[in-house]
């Protein structure tokens, strides 16, 4: 297996405009939640939605020819990693991925708009033709784990030497479509999501872009520590096109191949960055798959009480912050947990946690019964 | 051993074919040409009916390419993976769910606005547990599909890739999929995995 670096990172939600405005927010216990009607049912929920300042903020930062929510949240993080980093987007070695649900899906139902302005493709084509790059972008929507997914595909391609650098970008949007579809399945909680808490009742959807720099080559003069993305898998239930696995046996079996992928035991694991969605069912799935996996010791914690559920680029978001967390030697405190709410007893963080952290291990699920999991340690 | 597409099998303009053999051709719209091929091919599934469209076609497929490729029963849960992409993700359900927004949101119709609920079924249904990827793309190439279940064969957990096109919008609809394998022997009908076999599935 080649060795694959970490070169960049980048994220873009209501808790910053770039990664270490975002990780600060999460130190200080920020959350991008708020309360907010649902237009059409009336619903009353928590969403993390970028606000009137922030959009306008965004539309600034952003060229006119990206227009839509989605892509403009694409854009940015993209245009961040590409400064920052000593990356040549024109390169026929360097390869453009997307991970994404349901992209413009913001623009459905107007009049106006023209098929080919919702194809996820036509998205990723524009922003890699606009920073120069001439491969074929590639797009992964595979529901929640898109985020992982995209970086599991990316190990893979870049394990043949075609490429020696892919940048990934991500993104999914807050908007009518999502949240009533959320809400028709009875997924919405009525109040801040409380993730493995006894009395969670709920999913809290979220927006957000990120952008990540994966690359074979080690980079030299770098003024962080080096994270490597070490081993990654993904399995499929088999059982429920939208519940999750009863036994959690898919999802341990994931966080299984990751770890042996990286030659790494659950005793190397500093910390667990959990799904950790608040809906009953994946908590329930997700403890007892950690239990099985030999991680329900390890400090875990969710992100979703601070970034809501991002979908398609929960897993860009979140796996950005356990880098964060590896090069500044703390893991974030899960919040809105209190008491224990799973059948099998799972190691909660309550509060952030300053200490050396080498390893951690990010997994998610996802409708369609498929779960992911990934490595990334210190190098 | 040698990686081989042991088996594949087009829906396309209203022409089944299996493994390179026409099945069954009727020049109607996609809808009814499904519920025909069910019917003609006892392709069975509790829940049909309820399924989208897009997960309709490309379960079809699967179940009658499946079906000629005895040896998938064969696998364990974890040896079977599944990689398939198209053009309009799942839009075509996604306009259904979209006007459904007008009265009351259909949590049925919801459900599939996700494109890799297709595989979700395929799996659920055959009991395959291996890896899932979903990719989006302008149209169908061997490049989408090559080095991913490359990758996949050669971590030595995946023994067997089920893969393909599966597009539709309206009545525009592409269902392409072929199964990847290492058996001993090679037998006839059985081609090598490569760029230029995978693109001659595509035309």
């Amino acid at each position: 297996m080649k060795r694959i670096w970490i070169t960049g990172d980048a994220l873009v939600t209501p808790l910053g405009f770039s990664s270490c405005e975002n990780f600060a927010s999460l130190l200080k216990g920020k959350s991008g939640l708020k309360n907010f009607t649902l237009p059409v049912s009336g619903f009353s929920s928590w969403v993390s939605f970028l606000s009137e300042n922030q959009l306008k903020m965004l539309e600034e930062m952003t060229l006119p020819v990206f227009e839509t929510r989605f892509e403009k949240l694409l854009f940015l993080p993209m245009k961040q990693v590409i400064e920052e980093c000593e990356v040549d987007p024109k390169s026929s070695k360097t390869l453009f991925m997307f991970a994404t649900t349901k992209g413009n899906i913001e623009l459905i139902g107007n009049e106006n708009v023209k098929t080919n302005q919702l194809s996820l493709f036509e998205s990723a084509i524009k922003l890699s033709r606009y920073f120069g790059n001439l491969n074929k972008p590639l797009v992964i929507s595979n529901a929640c784990i898109s985020g992982l997914a995209v970086q599991i595909l990316a190990m893979k391609l870049l394990e043949n030497g075609e490429y020696d650098t892919v940048i990934i970008a991500g993104a999914d949007t807050v908007n009518p479509f999502i949240l009533e579809g959320f809400n028709s399945l009875l997924a919405l909680s009525p109040n801040p999501c409380r993730p493995f808490d006894r009395d969670r009742q709920g999913i809290n959807i979220g927006e957000g872009g990120a952008a990540m720099v994966l690359s074979t080559i080690k980079p030299d003069n770098c003024r962080n520590d080096l994270i490597e993305i070490k081993g990654g898998a993904i399995t499929n239930d088999a059982n429920h096109i939208s519940g999750p696995s009863r036994t959690g046996l898919e999802l341990a079996k994931a966080a299984e191949l990751a770890l042996k992928q990286s030659g790494l035991l659950p005793g190397n694991i500093d910390f667990v960055s959990a799904h950790g969605t608040a809906t009953l069912y994946n908590d329930e799935m997700e403890a007892k798959a950690l239990t099985i996996s030999g991680l329900s010791g390890n400090l875990t914690h969710s992100l979703k009480g601070y970034f809501g559920h991002t979908l398609g680029v929960a897993g860009l978001i979140e796996s950005i912050i356990c880098i964060h967390s590896l090069r500044n030697n703390v893991i974030i405190a899960s919040k809105g947990f209190e008491n224990a709410g799973t059948s099998n007893q799972i190691n909660i963080i309550t509060q952030n946690q300053h200490q050396p952290v080498s390893a951690c291990i990010k997994t998610m699920a996802g409708f369609g019964g498929c779960n992911a999991a990934i490595c990334f340690s210190k190098s | 051993m040698e990686k081989l597409i042991t088996g594949h099998c087009q829906l396309k303009n209203g022409k089944l074919f299996l493994n390179g053999k026409s099945l069954f051709e009727a020049d109607i719209l996609v809808d009814e040409l499904l519920q025909k091929i069910v019917i003609e091919f006892e392709v069975k599934h509790p829940r049909f009916g309820k399924m989208d469209r897009l997960s309709k076609l490309g379960y079809t497929c699967a179940e009658i390419l499946l079906k000629a490729l005895g040896n998938f029963k064969l696998y364990q849960p974890f040896e079977v993976s599944l990689i398939f992409a198209n053009a309009s993700s799942s839009l075509d359900t996604d306009f259904r769910f979209q006007k459904t927004l007008e009265s009351i949101a259909s949590p049925a119709l919801f459900v599939y606005t996700l494109p890799n609920l297709v595989l979700a079924e395929i799996c659920i249904k055959n009991g395959f547990k291996g890896e899932n990827l979903f990719l989006v793309s302008d149209l169908p190439d061997a490049n989408l599909f090559f080095e991913p279940i490359n990758q996949m064969l050669a971590q030595n957990i995946t023994k067997a890739c089920l893969a393909g096109w599966v597009e539709i919008l309206g009545e525009s609809y592409n269902c392409t999929l072929f199964a990847v394998e290492m058996p001993e022997h090679k037998s006839e009908n059985q081609t090598e995995f490569n760029i230029t076999n995978i693109n001659k599935l595509f035309e």
